[in-house]
């Protein structure tokens, strides 16, 4: 099978954003805001506790901690779920079958070509900011070629954790036909899932433990908390096993979802 | 080329209630509807064959479509295009197919349409040879250019029609499936897009599917109909048989300047004609007659004898109404 015309999809999302300038720098802003509030917010609850290190985490730990989680999610951000509501809810999907293409794959390079700008735009002052604001060294990380790039692999298969996930809820949404407010709750459960609000060893022992078998653990806390050194050795290597049984399990799960999905699709309109 | 062997197609409708509770409900319980949307049609259609496919809305035509594109399976039935049956392998039934949904469009909403076409253009893996041939050929015929670096979100919808047409035609499809193609175009537009379809024809032997209400496209491009109605196909065979046989009337109108009252000596003397009727509105009268018994100097001889006649125009059944006589007749015997 070639490549080739997913990269057309890769390329065409690539350029829909272009055209969007105005929003991406909207989003770029909503962006710097987020990173502003939550350093404010933390900076503010370790100067009223009583102590400096919190589960392990000092301040300088904990803003490190947020920005790498914001530049992680920008990195591992994908949705499907735009792509499969308009396709499903306007019968749009229609269009895309009446062509030689692999709908599973296109959806998935659509999705990458929207990322790629996204980060095209986010990553360099994103990584501007964490080495200007000297945090790297503060919390004491120190950074190899070896470190960036098991950071870079978690980091990947974070991405495809993420799609799948998105991907298999998209389809279930779409056969209970249910509204779409339910994404908006969806979306804050997962970031709360995978340590995007707190650190995920902030949370009791018991949910801590539960929380590091689910998937979500693995889009970016996993390869943070690698990246920060807080995860290494055996237990890096199991993380990483762990991730990679995922990535492998929902794969199989949103091509058995999707197969469900399109032998019962009723093709609306037209 | 298309078999199509009793094929039908159910919907199951669900009367569901509104929100969370209705949903859970649902999900153990929903009464279940069965709407046959297509039923047990069967026809084969051979390579370079032009069939316009005819009926009310809600006949089940775009549905047929969408099964012979592999959109949509079958509930009953086999369909086979080219020896391959278009669900089992959508991929390769997609690669010989040109598909146009005049409802909605096939190119990227937020593209310029240039850029759709490279899209089209890899996905079909047109050599560059090639594609620059046809873009040049659609840009002659259909005007492309004028738009070709506008989002396809910005154009106007007799614009956007023009491209998707070129868009299923840009990898010299086997088949071409038309569905409501002409809507919204203007009437150049139309003879644009008529002739496009005429000339892939003429030099490629495409065969093709159409499904329109306008009457002129049908009969400038198709020697073939079939008729759906409820999900049936009531007529499938020569345009010009049914012209004859249904098309043999004619309708004379006069607007008069005085009311006409002589309708029973009216009657009376082309009784010999069995199809031969008379409606009087006001001061128009108007004629209907079998042009095989009655001639038309007969008709205005007697009228103008009788009143003042202001003005008079003639016509030919036309199709439209053909199909609407078989619609009320249900079936037809040619
Ligand atoms: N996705 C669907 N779910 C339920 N019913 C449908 C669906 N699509 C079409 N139908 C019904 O099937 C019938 C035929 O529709 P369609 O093939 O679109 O008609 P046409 O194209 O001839 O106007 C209509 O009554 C329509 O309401
Ligand atoms: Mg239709």
């Amino acid at each position: 099978m070639s490549l080739r015309p997913y990269f057309a999809f890769f390329k065409a999302y690539f350029l829909v954003y272009l055209a969007y300038r105005v929003q991406v720098i909207l989003w770029f802003f909503t962006n710097a805001l987020e990173i502003a509030f939550a350093m404010l917010l933390w900076t503010a609850i370790y100067a009223s506790s009583s102590v400096d290190v919190l589960y392990g985490f000092t301040l300088s730990d904990m803003l490190l901690y947020q920005l790498l989680m914001t530049l992680s999610y920008s990195l591992t951000d994908m949705n499907p779920i735009d792509t499969l509501y308009d396709d499903f809810n306007d019968g749009k999907i229609a269009m895309s079958l009446i062509k030689p293409v692999n709908y599973e794959i296109q959806t998935f390079f659509q999705n990458l070509g929207a990322n790629a700008f996204r980060n095209m735009v986010l990553l360099l002052p994103m990584i501007g900011i964490i080495l200007v604001s000297g945090l790297l060294n503060s919390s004491n990380v120190s950074l190899s070629l070896a470190s960036l790039g098991l950071f870079v692999l978690s980091i990947v298969m974070g991405l495809l954790i993420n799609y799948f996930v998105k991907f298999v809820f998209s389809n279930l949404v779409f056969y209970t036909e249910a509204s779409f407010g339910l994404w908006q709750l969806q979306a804050i459960v997962i970031s709360l899932l995978a340590g995007g609000i707190v650190p995920l060893h902030f949370f009791p022992d018991v949910i801590a433990n539960v929380l590091r078998l689910l998937p979500f653990a693995y889009i970016q806390y996993v390869p943070v908390m690698a990246l920060m050194g807080r995860i290494s050795g055996s237990e890096l290597t199991s993380a990483l096993l762990i991730q990679s049984i995922w990535v492998g399990v929902l794969a199989l799960l949103a091509h058995l979802v999707w197969k469900h999905s399109i032998k019962h699709m009723k093709v609306n309109g037209g | 080329m298309i078999e199509v062997s009793h094929v039908s197609k159910d919907f199951i409708k669900y009367e569901k209630e509104k929100g969370l509770k209705g949903l859970v409900k649902g999900f153990f319980n929903a009464k279940k509807k069965i709407y046959k949307a297509v039923d047990d049609i069967s026809f084969s259609i051979k390579e370079g064959e032009m069939v316009g496919y005819i009926g009310a809305n809600g006949a089940g035509k775009s549905t047929t479509i969408k099964m012979l594109t592999g959109i949509l399976t079958p509930t009953h039935g086999e369909i086979k295009v080219n020896g391959i049956v278009p669900t089992l392998d959508r991929k390769a039934n997609a690669k010989t197919i040109g598909v146009v949904f005049g409802q909605r469009t096939q190119l990227w909403w937020d593209l310029p349409l240039q850029e759709s076409f490279s899209v089209l253009k890899e996905i079909y893996q047109v050599s560059d040879e090639d594609y620059e041939e046809r873009m040049a050929f659609f840009n002659e015929v259909l005007g492309l250019n004028e738009f070709i670096k506008s989002p396809v979100r910005t154009l106007s919808l007799g614009q956007r029609m023009r491209a998707d047409i070129a868009a299923s035609l840009i990898h010299n499809p086997k088949v071409l499936y038309l569905d409501e193609p002409t809507i919204g175009l203007d009437v150049s537009a139309k003879l644009a897009m008529r002739q496009a379809i005429k000339k892939m024809n003429e030099t490629f032997k495409t065969t093709l599917i159409l499904t329109t209400h306008d009457m002129d496209d049908i009969e400038d491009l198709c020697s073939r109909i079939m008729i759906l109605d409820h999900g049936k196909i009531i007529y499938d065979g020569d345009l010009s048989k049914i012209k004859e046989k249904y098309g043999t009337m004619k309708t004379l109108s006069f607007s008069c300047g005085e009311a006409f009252e002589q309708v029973n000596e009216l009657k009376e003397a082309f009784s010999f004609d069995p199809d031969f009727s008379v409606e009087v509105n006001e001061l128009n009268l108007i004629i209907k007659f079998n042009k095989h018994t009655t001639s038309v100097s007969q008709v205005t001889t007697f009228v103008m004898k009788h009143v003042d006649v202001v003005d008079m125009s003639m016509s030919d059944t036309d199709i439209e109404t053909i199909v609407a006589s078989i619609y009320e007749a249900k079936v037809v015997n040619v």
